[in-house]
């Protein structure tokens, strides 16, 4: 299996006025094309620090982040937003879809920003919406949708230009049980039947339970890491 | 660039009643800006017409000495070889030659001080006021006719009228004094105090006969084809004439108050868009500034998701754009509206005693320039890139997790 991303001995600290705080503290980790992996942890344990920074949205303290291979501190901001472009896609706690988007114009944005012709991506996002249960209502905006569809819009969004990786933060926090438990089956559907690689950070045991590697922080630093 | 474009557009009118404000403050400020220029270029161009027709022409030619002192003896020939010169300068629309020397006109009841002016009425009319002057009678007739012409407002200083004689004196060649009764044939009416007290208009022969001058003359005046080359048209006639050994003025030079004015009307403008400029940049960015703290969340987003610093400068500056262009839009459209509403030009009669000392006519007519309006596109445009510089800097600087997580 091709590796896809190697943390090593990735360090993370905030200065808070005269107090600093160590979100993570000599981190390795290496995850494979192909994986599912949950960061699991309570909370203050370090998991979207780690999740942000192996998505070039943090920079680092200390270690090195790779992505195939690539090291991240030496690619510029603009280098690195072409990384989180191409090969990359987010889907966050608190949806955030662009409010004055449809919903299928969300999910076309990454592909408009791409550069892929008009009529390619809108056949993509309406395939795409269908597949994650939102067909008929692609021209809806943001605010017409329950939190649970916009977060599969996010969903959508993050696997419609069929990125090598998706991080997830928390992706079920905002969600009750029954979008909870579609939204994982889902991710698992798109693990199993896509191959997508999927590095999500979870405290849910459904999310948990779902994932093929269960990555444990606490303080800061890995205390296990097991496949489940 | 279709996508920066249609989350401006949707952003604008996502806060419309903010967006709205500004955007008819910007088209306030356009209009104030547009017919502030058209109030300005009205006068600039009624001083300039004035200044030309009040007898200057764009170009005079004068024996030398006449300028500083305009007397009988600074006089000049009208020869064959002068005429030939000025009818083959293919920049000259019409010129014509005059006897001008200072006068006394004395009524039966009143002396005044006047320019006596001896024209050629056929070239007159097509280079000066005289030519399409409201006139109670009639105007000199021929290069040779008899009696005179004043100005409404002389004839009420010498309280005389229509068909009256008045008796003109001043100094001949010859150093005597000279006099002459004629009758009035013609009393003209411009609105303008200056000109219709200033002159006392006879035939150009009457005039070289009175005063000795035989076919002598005191000044030739110009009107240019195009008078925007009036300096290179200057000295090419300088040239031209060279061996003739006569000075040579333009308008601005023989009425340089007037000149200043017209200066002074470039500068104004040129300030009172800076003043506006200033006044608005203030207004937009601190609507844009709101906007950005509103959406630091999507603007963090647009960075996660790979947006880069380009395209995040771009969409800002591209709404600040789409703002200030409706604005701009709406304010042309108010312009043209107030433009055609002030089309027969604003009344200052009122004022008129004041007005007139300063230049202006009655009627002040607003003309626009479709020049001023570059100087108002640019100056808008620029109010967009300036204003929106902060909000894009803070927008492609600020770090997106942060962002994201701002509430």
């Amino acid at each position: 299996m091709t590796n896809i991303i190697e943390c090593k001995k990735v360090s993370r600290t905030y200065n808070q006025g005269v107090n600093e705080v160590h979100a993570i503290q000599h981190v390795d980790l290496q995850v494979n094309d192909g994986e599912f992996v949950c960061l699991s942890g309570p909370s203050g344990s370090g998991k979207s620090t780690l999740l942000n920074a192996i998505g070039a949205l943090d920079s680092i303290t200390s270690g090195e982040v790779s992505f195939c291979g690539q090291k991240l501190a030496d690619l510029s901001k603009s280098q690195l937003a072409d990384l989180r472009l191409n090969k990359m896609g987010f889907i966050f706690q608190s949806y955030n879809l662009i409010p004055v988007l449809s919903a299928k114009e969300n999910v076309e944005f990454i592909m408009q920003l791409q550069g892929v012709p008009a009529k390619k991506r809108g056949q993509i996002a309406k395939d795409m919406l269908a597949e994650v249960g939102l067909a008929g209502l692609e021209n809806r905006r943001p605010s017409e949708l329950s939190g649970g569809q916009q977060q599969r819009v996010a969903v959508a969004r993050a696997i419609a230009s069929e990125p090598a990786l998706i991080l997830a933060d928390e992706p079920t926090a905002n969600l009750d049980s029954s979008c909870t438990r579609d939204l994982i089956e889902l991710m698992g559907k798109l693990n199993e039947h896509h191959g997508i690689t999927i590095v999500t950070a979870s405290h849910d045991p459904m999310v948990i339970n779902i994932a093929k590697r269960n990555v444990r922080l606490q303080d800061g630093m890995v205390i296990t890491d097991e496949a489940v | 660039m279709k996508l920066i474009l249609q989350l401006a557009w949707r952003n604008i009118w996502r806060q419309w009643r903010r967006n709205l404000l500004i955007m008819v403050a910007v088209a306030i400020g356009v209009f104030s800006m547009v017919i502030y220029d058209a109030l300005l270029r009205g006068w600039q161009v009624s001083i300039i017409e004035d200044t030309v027709n009040n007898l200057s022409g764009h170009v005079q030619i004068h024996a030398p000495g006449y300028v500083d002192d305009p007397s009988v003896y600074h006089h000049f020939e009208l020869n064959q070889p002068l005429i030939d010169s000025l009818d083959k300068n293919e920049q000259i629309d019409i010129w014509t030659s005059r006897i001008n020397v200072p006068a006394v006109v004395v009524s039966e009841r009143e002396t005044r001080g006047v320019s006596l002016i001896g024209i050629d009425p056929k070239s007159e009319k097509q280079i000066s006021f005289i030519g399409d002057v409201a006139i109670q009678g009639k105007m000199v007739e021929s290069i040779d006719s008899g009696g005179v012409v004043i100005g409404k407002k002389l004839a009420q200083q010498l309280e005389t009228r229509l068909g009256k004689r008045i008796v003109i004196m001043t100094q001949g060649k010859d150093k005597q004094l000279k006099e002459i009764g004629l009758r009035i044939i013609g009393i003209y009416d411009t609105g303008l105090e200056s000109m219709e007290t200033g002159f006392a208009f006879i035939s150009l022969k009457k005039a070289q006969k009175l005063l000795g001058l035989e076919n002598n003359i005191s000044e030739i005046s110009v009107r240019m084809v195009d008078s925007k080359s009036l300096e290179s048209f200057k000295f090419n006639l300088g040239l031209q004439l060279e061996t003739k050994r006569l000075d040579i003025q333009t308008w601005k030079q023989l009425n340089r108050q007037m000149a200043t004015m017209t200066e002074f009307v470039e500068y104004n403008i040129w300030i009172w868009h800076f003043i506006m400029l200033i006044a608005l940049a203030f207004g937009l960015v601190n609507t844009l500034l709101t906007a950005f703290y509103e959406r630091i969340r999507e603007f963090g987003l647009f960075q996660a998701l790979g947006m880069g610093p380009g395209m995040i400068l771009k969409q800002v500056l591209f709404e600040a754009w789409l703002l200030v262009i409706i604005g701009l839009v709406l304010g042309f459209i108010m312009s043209a509206i107030g433009l055609v509403w002030l089309d027969s030009g604003i009344d200052l009669t009122a004022f008129a005693d004041g007005m007139e000392k300063m230049g202006f006519r009655k009627v002040l007519v607003p003309i626009y320039l479709w020049q001023d309006s570059i100087s108002v596109i640019v100056m808008i445009i620029l109010l967009g890139l300036v204003a929106s510089l902060f909000p894009a800097w803070r927008a492609v600087k600020m770090d997106p997790v942060e962002a994201l997580n701002k509430h």
